[in-house]
């Protein structure tokens, strides 16, 4: 019986510690050992902890901590598992439906362990690369239909043609490892769970483009992915499969790993690039592309974390089949991060060509306390916002960014009727506005100004031409700046005010926030017939705003009142009401 | 490089592969904006104004970043294009904190250059203040006595210890050359009857004499000036300063004929047929009635008749009390000249409080100290009378309300609270109105003023004109008489010539955050007032009650000016891209930065209010000089360009090579000079090869008066401190210049020698080089 520990920084912040306690104390001086493997993708229920029994039938336990682990390890060791904390049949369907590629080793090989790689079949992609040559890769990711994961989609295939043709001596593979956006993690699963399949890819790449260096440029705030990937490029050299003349091959490759200082701006190419060279992390015009003038001004392919984690998976199986997922446009798989108001969230891989709705409800199981869906915010504060009736949306670069969104990096938060749509636009404008690196006009000042006029409609202050300035606004900084970032920037605003016009309007019109959630348009109010007077939202208020007489109706003075929301949550008769707008009063 | 051929806007170009899009487009003579680009350093894309179509690309490209290649067609303007780069326009100006003009010059309402005199007063060089003031202004001797400044109510040292004496310092330049004589251009052939020989009819009259008309204006008076001499006693203005300011008019060639009167020597139409234009200012002549019961008996008079009538020589008796009601300066003016005619007790009757009165504060000061009471919160409601004749006045005590329309507190009556002031002649100081009954053919307001378009100050009659007190909305202060005069001037010129409407007025950034914050630290310099005679002398006598700054008090309140017009408003490549695509039409202001402005170096002024961050200096600073002493601090909105460590300029690691100024495209980067005040003022420029040392590099030489303010060189990177700062160096510094400036230029000037290195003579000190060059030039 084998036991993996889901043991990636989010298993760990859960409590996976305690449990591998309770689970090593259990086993001390018996045959069951505990292995530690990458999270793998269910973190609704982390810590979790799957039991592969002998007969290989795998069993889920999920919210664990150190005394169900204790109960689990000795149930084991009767040899008849027990039955607590068993994921459900139900809470199992998120795992039905996904075809795992990228994370395919993550919560099964052991990170910290060549050998644990190398056993579920690792390297040989690379061995197999090697002995295709150049054009050979190329073609195949080619026929595979790889874009970038990054966020924009780029023909993966078409960079690293460019950056082959580019004639230099000197040349480098920099997997884009910066990410940034709220929400978005699944790069760190893959970097923490399964580093080996990323640094394959590279080594692929660096043959196909003749680079002889890989570097990976990962933000700083992800310290146990960087412990892990030198774990890995250090038994990698030790091995033998770095350095000069790999496996007699002729091919020489070695790794370096660059933290980033938590610039969300760098995950942009070239503003990577330079923060890569040790100037300030900020984009510079294309071209020149850097698969012609890249890190150290050579010959340069940037590649983001999931895409090379696609690498060796398409090797080894051949370009056509990874192209026999998908739709036209889309090859392969999608990882996505889910959040939000979603009943189990975490990473999802699925094949491109699914609905929004077949992720959202029937891997994730739909929304949280089975309320309505309002909305999916897809790509983080670069995307956009797909309202529920087109949630039937066919997932793929071109139809995502037919609705105003963007794929990116996979980022889905996912909404309820309590989002207040300019508040969460405001969120994101607030993001990018802060993120933005102060090069260039639209983008420093556009970006303040529009989340100026964001927080004057939510603050109650808008004025009805403030919609029609957004926009123009937007329009206009989507096509003056100079990156990705400002490009995309206005999106939450845009698709927001397209889909959500209404509530804009009666933000602005009737000061009134139909989600009830822009604080300076709310106010709480007693329902005296349903308040007994039990005074406990009075003893909970933390600015004395409530005030009565034991067993008569309460009152709430809106002037001290800072809607910090105690009093719902306290009261026990359902007697306090949020009001917005006064028609609605 | 190769050539290939490209098509700009359809039109077949060839175009250097070696340099950008946008050089290559402007090198062939089509004008594309941009505010970030400069051939001698990497490009940038910050600005996103160079923005091209190119055929076969989806998205607008930055022309600064883009190479050329064979065939590429590129379009330079669309709706598209043009909305983007209003937009970017737009949003630089929201965050381009900076006054391109001083408040104070806002503030005038014929727009004098006050930083500019203020700051060449402070330099010592009062001939050239009066040649600038005379530019905008006919008669500053005059309104530097009576002015109520607008200006000074803007000065930002108002907000440390005082604003500038700014009207003062007027009055002291052109006291000081009191017979200079503006030069005219040559006759032009046409002629302009001006009616009035007021400051609006006088100004009028100037400023077309300056553009070569033949002027003759027709005073009804016996002699000129208008309310100047006749509403403005002559312990505040000297008849005779007003003759001699009339005097250098009349040397321009204005014919001046007084004693004609308008209705009854002529009229509009028979100067209309003498004239090419007519040009009427024939002011408000006539006070407003008390309104009230007995405010046509004996012994009531109007304050504008009694002035006019002291003015004239006559004999006025007013008695022994007077009662003057009203709060504004002829008010003042009234109580004032009757205690000079000897009344014994005096008393201002104003309905509001002080607070309120329109009058201004020093003039209330003045009258205070010459013994006139005041009575405040009292309405005349009735001129007591005896046997006809004025014996007091009855007053209804009154308590402030609530603010009316224009802001101050509404009088209300306290009711039944009522009181008698003996006096043996009330004074009605209540406002002007006009006396229209003899220019009836044209069309009047309802207030009995004459209609005139606000723009052109053309009358309902095609080719008369008319400005002052008598037009629109009637009387008000003299300087704005005398813009009216201007601007009339102007607009007569374009008639003229053709032209219907005249331009409008060029449109100036205005810094609307301005945080008084940033001026601290500023050095500490008491506001200097003008002095005045003792109050029991001024009291008792017509002669002139306030004497003229000395120099030396002059030069000392110049020197308080806090310069806060943009140094580069005659170079600044943003100003008139913001006057071409309307930027401050989309109203998109919101935050903006506020730093205080870097003096420290002896030759460059840092204001990152006005920074656009086009990054040229920060590239300069690593690609021309190499030190990498400036770079971009902060990220997003905030982001600031500032020397490393946040230091200030002349404590970095600044080699002074002058690369960062040469390149910025606003106000936020600066050259200065040793002088004292560095104003911005019209430039000459003329080319220049240095002989500092055999390189021999090749600069453009830029001299205000004569003097030189900025060496621009040619190529940024064949350039070093001593070329770019020798020279202005050498022309400025001055008996003012202290030790420790001298110092710091020395510092500055061989910074960036050792960089590079030319056949430069030994490092001079200060002294030795401003006397070396000054040798060489003879």
């Amino acid at each position: 019986m084998r036991f993996l520990l889901g043991y990636g920084s989010c298993g760990i912040a859960s409590g996976a510690n305690s449990v591998l306690e309770g689970l090593s104390e259990c086993f001390f001086g018996t045959e069951f050992t505990v292995e530690k493997v990458g999270c793998n993708g269910l973190c609704f229920a982390e810590p979790i902890v799957e039991v592969i029994c002998d007969d290989g039938e795998s069993v889920l336990y999920g919210r664990l901590n150190k005394q169900s682990a204790v109960k689990l390890a000795e149930s084991a060791k009767t040899g008849k598992l027990m039955q607590e904390n068993r994921l459900s049949d139900d809470e199992l369907r998120f795992l039905q439906g996904q075809k795992r590629i990228v994370l395919s080793g993550c919560g099964k090989v052991d990170p910290e362990s060549l050998d644990s790689y190398i056993e579920n079949g690792g390297y040989k992609a690379l061995e197999r690369a090697l002995s295709m040559g150049s054009d050979k890769i190329i073609e195949e990711i080619k026929i595979s239909g790889l874009r970038g994961r990054g966020g924009a989609g780029f023909p993966t295939h078409i960079k690293w043609q460019a950056a082959k043709n580019s004639q230099s001596d000197e040349k480098y593979i920099v997997c884009n490892a910066d990410e940034g956006d709220p929400g978005a993690f699944m790069d760190r699963a893959v970097l923490e769970g399964d580093p080996h399949r990323v640094l394959e890819g590279m080594m692929i790449s660096g043959i196909a483009i003749g680079a002889h260096m890989g570097v990976i440029y990962v933000r700083a705030e992800y310290p146990l992915a960087v412990k892990r990937l030198k774990k890995a490029i250090g038994e990698l050299r030790e091995k033998g499969l770095l350095g000069d003349n790999i496996l007699n091959s002729g091919f020489s490759f070695d790794f370096n790993i660059m933290m980033g200082a938590g610039a969300f701006v760098c995950g942009e190419e070239t503003a990577l690039l330079a923060s890569l060279s040790g100037n300030r992390g900020m984009p510079v015009t294309k071209p020149p592309f850097p698969a012609q003038k890249g890190f150290r001004k050579q010959p340069t392919n940037i590649n983001n974390v999931e895409t090379f984690a696609n690498v060796s998976w398409i090797i080894e199986n051949g370009g056509e089949a990874f192209a026999s997922m998908g739709t036209e446009g889309s090859k392969g798989t999608k990882v996505f991060a889910l959040a939000g108001r979603v009943k189990r969230g975490g990473l999802v891989e699925v094949p491109m060509g699914l609905t929004i709705n077949d992720i959202v409800f029937g891997i994730c199981g739909g929304i949280k306390d089975d309320a309505k869906v309002k909305a999916v915010q897809m790509g983080g504060p670069s995307g956009g916002c797909i309202p529920e009736n087109m949630l039937d949306t066919v997932i793929d670069y071109e139809n995502i960014a037919r609705t105003g969104a963007i794929m990116g990096s996979g980022g889905m938060i996912v909404m309820d009727e309590k989002t207040c749509m300019v508040d969460m636009a405001k969120f994101f404008m607030d993001f990018t506005s802060k993120e933005s690196c102060g090069k260039c006009v639209p983008c420093r000042i556009g970006t303040t100004r529009m989340l100026e006029i964001l927080e004057r409609i939510a603050n109650g202050k808008g004025e009805e031409s403030d919609i029609d300035t957004l926009v123009e606004l937007g329009e206009s900084i989507k096509t003056g700046a100079l990156c990705g970032l400002g490009n995309s920037a206005p999106n939450p605003v845009l698709t927001t005010i397209k889909y959500f016009r209404n509530e804009y309007e009666a933000h602005i019109k009737e000061k009134c926030c139909p989600a009830k959630k822009c604080t300076a348009l709310i106010r709480y109010s007693i329902v005296k017939d349903l308040c007994k007077g039990c005074s406990l939202c009075s003893r909970k208020c933390p600015v004395e705003a409530i005030s009565g007489q034991i067993k008569s109706p309460y009152e709430i003075d809106a002037e001290k009142c800072v809607r910090c929301g105690q009093c719902i949550a306290t009261c026990r008769f359902n007697a306090i009401k949020i009001i917005s707008g006064e028609a609605k009063e | 490089m190769s050539i290939v051929n490209i098509f700009i806007n359809g039109k077949e170009c060839s175009a250097d592969t070696s340099l950008s899009l946008l050089d290559n487009i402007l090198n062939n003579g089509v004008y594309l904006p941009h505010l970030c680009h400069n051939k001698e350093l990497e490009s940038y894309g910050g600005c996103g104004l160079c923005l091209v179509e190119v055929e076969g690309i989806r998205k607008p490209l930055r022309a600064c970043s883009t190479s050329v290649s064979e065939g590429m067609k590129v379009v330079t303007s669309t709706p598209a294009l043009e909305k983007s780069r209003k937009v970017s326009l737009s949003l630089i100006m929201s965050d381009h904190s900076g006054d391109c003009k001083a408040p104070c010059y806002m503030a005038c309402p014929t727009h004098q250059d006050i930083q500019g005199y203020v700051g060449l007063i402070a330099n010592g060089k009062e001939r050239e203040a009066v040649e600038l003031i005379k530019k905008d202004n006919p008669l500053p001797a005059s309104i530097g006595r009576v002015c109520p400044h607008p200006c000074e109510e803007k000065c930002r040292r108002k907000h440390l210890e005082g604003a500038v004496s700014i009207c003062a310092l007027k009055r002291y330049a052109a006291d000081s050359y009191m017979d200079y004589v503006p030069e005219c251009d040559a006759p032009n052939g046409k002629s302009v009857a001006v009616v009035g020989a007021g400051p609006a009819g006088l100004s009028c009259a100037y400023f077309l004499a300056l553009k070569g008309y033949k002027v003759k204006v027709f005073e009804a008076q016996a002699e000129c000036g208008g309310m100047l001499r006749y509403g403005i006693p002559a312990y505040r203005l000297p008849k005779e300063i007003i003759d001699e300011e009339v005097n250098v008019i009349k040397k321009m060639g204005v014919e001046i004929a007084c004693s004609k009167i308008l209705g009854k020597d002529f009229t509009v139409q028979s100067l209309k047929s003498d004239f090419d234009a007519v040009f009427i200012a024939t002011g408000a002549w006539r006070s407003a009635k008390l309104g009230c019961e007995g405010d046509s008996a004996e012994g009531v008079v109007g304050g504008i008749e009694m002035l006019y009538r002291v003015a004239n020589g006559e004999n006025v008796d007013l008695g022994k009390k007077v009662c003057v009601v009203g709060g504004g300066n002829t008010a003042i003016d009234a109580v004032r000249t009757a205690v000079r005619l000897g009344a014994e007790k005096v008393t201002l009757v104003y309905r509001r409080t002080e607070a309120e009165m329109p009058a201004e504060p020093d003039e209330i000061r003045d009258a205070k100290d010459e013994g006139v009471e005041f009575r405040f919160l009292a309405s005349p409601i009735e001129v007591v009378c005896e046997n006809g004749k004025a014996k007091g006045i009855k007053v209804q005590n009154m308590m402030l309300g609530e603010p009316d329309a224009s802001g101050r507190r509404r009088p209300v009556a306290v009711e039944g609270s009522t009181e008698i002031i003996e006096c043996d002649t009330v004074v009605s100081a209540i406002g002007q109105r006009v006396k229209a009954e003899d220019i009836d053919s044209l069309e009047m307001t309802g207030k009995s003023t004459i209609a005139v378009d606000e723009v052109t100050y053309m009358t309902s009659v095609e080719g008369v004109f008319a400005a002052g007190d008598v037009i629109n909305k009637g009387p008000d202060i003299a300087i704005r008489a005398i813009a009216g005069g201007k601007y009339a001037a102007r607009s007569i010129d374009c008639y003229l010539n053709g032209v219907q409407v005249p331009p409008e007025l060029p449109v100036y950034s205005v810094n609307k955050n301005f945080d008084a914050t940033v001026l601290d630290g500023t050095p500490e310099i008491e506001r200097r007032e003008i002095k005045l005679v003792e109050p029991r002398v001024r009291k008792n006598t017509f002669e002139e009650a306030a004497f003229t700054f000395t120099r030396d008090e002059a030069l000392m309140e110049a020197s308080r000016c806090l310069e806060c017009g943009c140094s580069a408003v005659y170079s600044c490549e943003l100003l008139p891209l913001m006057r071409d695509y309307d930027a401050l039409s989309l109203t998109l202001d919101g935050k903006t930065r506020q730093y205080p402005k870097d003096k420290s170096h002896p030759f460059i002024v840092r204001d990152n209010n006005k920074c656009i961050l086009c990054g040229q200096c920060v590239r300069a600073c690593r690609e021309i000089s190499g030190t990498e002493n400036l770079g971009l601090f902060g990220r997003g909105f905030p982001t600031v360009p500032m020397s490393a460590f946040g230091l200030p300029l002349n404590e970095s690691r600044c080699i002074s090579c002058g690369a960062c100024v040469n390149v910025c495209p606003t106000g936020a980067l600066v050259s200065k000079t040793p002088a004292l005040k560095n104003p911005p003022l019209p430039f000459e420029d003329e080319d220049y090869i240095c002989k500092l040392c055999d390189r021999g590099c090749c600069f453009v030489k830029r001299s205000i008066n004569g003097k030189v303010v900025k060496m621009i060189p040619l190529k940024l990177s064949e350039s070093c401190s001593l070329g770019v700062f020798g020279l202005p160096a050498v022309d400025n510094v001055s008996e003012y210049t202290t030790q420790e400036q001298k110092a710091s230029i020395e510092k500055s000037l061989y910074g960036s020698l050792d960089k590079y290195k030319g056949n430069v003579h030994e490092k001079l000190s200060l002294e030795e080089f401003v006397a070396e060059i000054k040798k060489s030039n003879t």
